[in-house]
């Protein structure tokens, strides 16, 4: 939301070590009070290390970490009722009901009596369980685990929420469902640290994105500002998959005006035969088409579609970790 | 508050558990049944070869030493004792025998003034055995007697053929058990108090599966970035543990008073605090335990064998006085041996809590131990 406020959360220098492998090296970055801030990262870049460091149960190999002012090492009981986490496994009880889950962990925050249940009968509403309250949560649907797995992360009404990939392998419906709940909160004035692999979520609805690769975050900014970094147009052209396509990648790939190439396979309903995708990033879209076009036609690719976009998110990630996100 | 917040969520996730409640109260319930009927005969069978009984023979003439041979012609094994009455009765009762025979020292005079007048008072042995162990006592007293009575008419046919006829149908040397009360012992007291603290800990079994279960669910994390500490939640875990642990023991007590004649005595608030000793130990164990594995799957088929190890040689599952003489030394080094002291003194031996303050005491040592090495080990993350 607003950028000027003061941060809630500050990493300074992070650094986290198992051993010799290097989890998390030389993290900071500050989350603003009210913002919702993404953090983007392949597999392994060290983004549930940093949540759990932020929200207290592991402890930093150096760095200094501290929410609403108090380090996450000695902050205490005022620090853990600030702090909600949704972690990335499910942590429900599954011989419990979602209302019982959702009790239970309320009651480890302190909340009792006709407190509880009203806190419990709200989030219930707003992850949309009510019907299914009194069942087990071991009969759930995936989602619908999700959606408790939200829900108890929030029960105590934290300050900040850290949400480790909230949505993955979630049908639409829930996904919407825990998409909307964080939106509708965070306009309440929640303050959100959101992972997720899904870049449609993150762009729709973080302020910030900070992008980790290999323990270090190697870009931090507003999603426009990342995508303006980048610059230029993206090209796509679908065609029939065919051997010769990584020759003509290789033979783009030197061309002075364009900045990267990638091949990915498409999904295609009308076509029995592959498809693929060639995308092409460069500044001067216009001037990139024609040879790419003759390109094709020397292979005798066919074209089925072509479609010159702004670069998003995706593309960003792509050309900081060389990794697609959804690998 | 936290710590009841969090047992009560683990008694109600255990209540939905089928296979743990059958497991933590079905089968003992069945068990003690199946032992109930079984030794509801309170039958003298089965063989005692090769037990040991202690010995003083304080005789002057030669019919005490014909006593033992027949004795060990039986089948026993005397080991001698110097000390007289009183040592025995010492040994015994540290539980390193079930029975010691004195030998009086008129005990020759006797037995062959019986042999020859009618009207003389019979030769007698004093017979000193376990109360823990009417089983076992009872089959060497049979022995014993016999034994004796074979002594006497072999005496009788080798010196006075004529008069032997006349002799047989009487014994001529009583047994007379000095702490008779042991023959009062019920089934139920026998085997009862061992299956209170077998089945106490076999808990040890679930603390281990809560506790590495809920590192694997994510709960305990959960739980660790809620405003709860450490202690309360393995406090809550272990509250819940004991309270299961209660309505265990309540239970077999229940049903040993009702069905088996089990002698609670002046003992409930001695059971009270052995079954809260024990519990506390089992908990100690069973967390211990889930610092051998990462998964409960991991472990499952260890520690149950190695409770079930337990089980057999502390003495809880088989009588120690049918154990050999080096597992009834080994059956020490468990926590198990120690509590089943505690429940056959308040139970069988009517002891009062203060005089079995020091088995409870081993018992809690234990528990310590247990505790100690679990937390330093066990890793929360
Ligand atoms: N307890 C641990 N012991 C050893 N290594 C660990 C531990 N936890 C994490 N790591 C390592 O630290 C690195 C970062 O892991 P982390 O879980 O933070 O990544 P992530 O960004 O959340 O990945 P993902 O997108 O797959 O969830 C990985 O290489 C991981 O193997
Ligand atoms: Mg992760």
């Amino acid at each position: 939301m607003s950028s000027n406020s003061q941060p809630i959360a500050t990493v300074r220098d992070l650094r986290k070590s198992y051993g010799s492998l290097i989890a998390v090296d030389g993290v900071s970055f500050d989350i603003q009070e009210g913002e919702v801030f993404g953090l983007l990262g392949p597999n392994g870049a060290g983004k549930t290390t940093t949540i759990s460091i932020l929200s207290g149960i592991l402890p930093p190999t150096s760095g200094d970490v501290s929410v609403i002012g108090l380090d996450t090492k000695t902050g205490g009981a005022p620090l853990r009722m600030a702090i909600g986490v949704v972690p990335q496994e499910l942590a429900i009880y599954q011989k419990l009901t979602g209302r019982e889950n959702l009790q239970f962990f309320g009651e480890l925050y302190g909340i009792q009596g006709a407190a509880l249940s009203a806190r419990v009968t709200e989030m219930l509403e707003m992850v949309g369980l009510t019907e299914r309250a009194d069942d087990r949560a071991a009969d759930y649907s995936g989602g619908m685990k999700r959606r408790l797995n939200l829900a108890i992360g929030l029960m105590h009404n934290p300050r900040l929420l850290l949400l480790d990939e909230p949505t993955v392998g979630v049908d639409p419906q829930s996904r919407n469902h825990i998409f909307e709940g964080v939106r509708a909160l965070n306009k309440k004035g929640l303050t959100v640290l959101y992972t997720s692999h899904y870049m449609e979520e993150v762009e729709a609805l973080c302020d910030r994105v900070g992008i980790m690769d290999r323990g270090k975050l190697i870009a931090c900014d507003t999603v426009a500002g990342l995508i303006a970094s980048l610059g230029g147009s993206v090209i796509e052209v679908g065609v029939d998959a065919s051997e010769k396509l990584d020759q003509v990648a290789d033979r783009l790939r030197q061309m002075p005006l364009i900045k990267e190439v990638e091949l990915t396979a498409a999904e295609s309903e009308e076509s029995e035969t592959p498809r693929v995708t060639i995308s092409v990033r460069t500044q001067q879209p216009n001037r990139v088409l024609p040879p790419l076009v003759s390109e094709l036609a020397e292979v005798q690719a066919s074209i089925h579609s072509l479609n010159v976009r702004e670069p998003n998110l995706e593309d960003v990630f792509l050309t900081l970790t060389g990794k697609n996100l959804r690998d | 508050m936290r710590m009841w917040t969090i047992a009560r969520k683990d008694l109600l996730t255990l209540r939905r558990d089928r296979s743990a409640l059958v497991f933590t109260f079905g089968m003992p319930i069945i068990l003690t049944f199946v032992f109930g009927s079984m030794s509801g005969g309170k039958g003298d069978s089965g063989s005692v070869h090769g037990l040991k009984v202690l010995v003083a023979n304080q005789d002057f003439g030669a019919r005490g030493t014909e006593s033992i041979e027949a004795m060990e012609h039986a089948g026993l094994k005397a080991i001698f004792e110097t000390g007289g009455k009183e040592a025995i009765e010492k040994r015994i009762a540290k539980g390193d025998f079930v029975v010691g025979v004195v030998i009086p020292p008129d005990f020759s005079q006797q037995f062959d003034a019986s042999l020859t007048d009618h009207n003389a008072p019979h030769a007698a042995l004093e017979m000193i055995v376990d109360p823990a162990d009417t089983r076992v006592s009872g089959m060497i007293r049979s022995v014993v007697a016999g034994a004796n009575e074979r002594l006497v008419v072999s005496s009788v046919v080798k010196q006075y053929p004529d008069a032997a006829l006349a002799l047989l149908n009487r014994p001529s040397v009583d047994l007379n058990v000095l702490n008779a009360k042991s023959s009062e012992l019920t089934p139920g007291d026998v085997f009862l108090p061992g299956f209170m603290v077998y089945f106490v800990f076999s808990l040890a079994n679930g603390v281990a599966a809560t506790l590495l279960g809920e590192r694997q669910e994510g709960t305990l994390r959960r739980m660790l970035i809620s405003p709860v500490s450490r202690a309360q939640i393995l406090g809550g875990k272990l509250l819940a543990r004991s309270i299961l642990g209660l309505i265990q023991t309540a239970l077999l007590v229940g049903i040993g008073v009702q069905w088996l004649h089990l002698s609670v005595g002046q003992a409930p608030i001695g059971i009270l605090v052995t079954a809260g000793t024990t519990i506390f130990a089992a908990c100690g164990l069973g967390m211990l335990m889930a610092t051998f594995g990462k998964t409960m799957e991991q472990i499952q088929g260890m520690t149950t064998m190695f409770l079930l190890l337990l089980g057999f040689i502390s003495g809880t599952l088989i009588p120690r006085a049918l154990l050999p003489d080096w597992m009834v030394k080994l059956s020490y080094i468990t926590p198990h041996a120690w509590a089943l002291n505690a429940y056959q003194d308040l139970i069988q031996r009517h002891h009062t809590l203060v005089s079995t303050l020091p088995n409870i005491a081993v018992v809690a040592a234990f528990g310590i131990v247990f505790f100690s090495f679990a937390l330093a080990r066990f890793k929360f993350e």
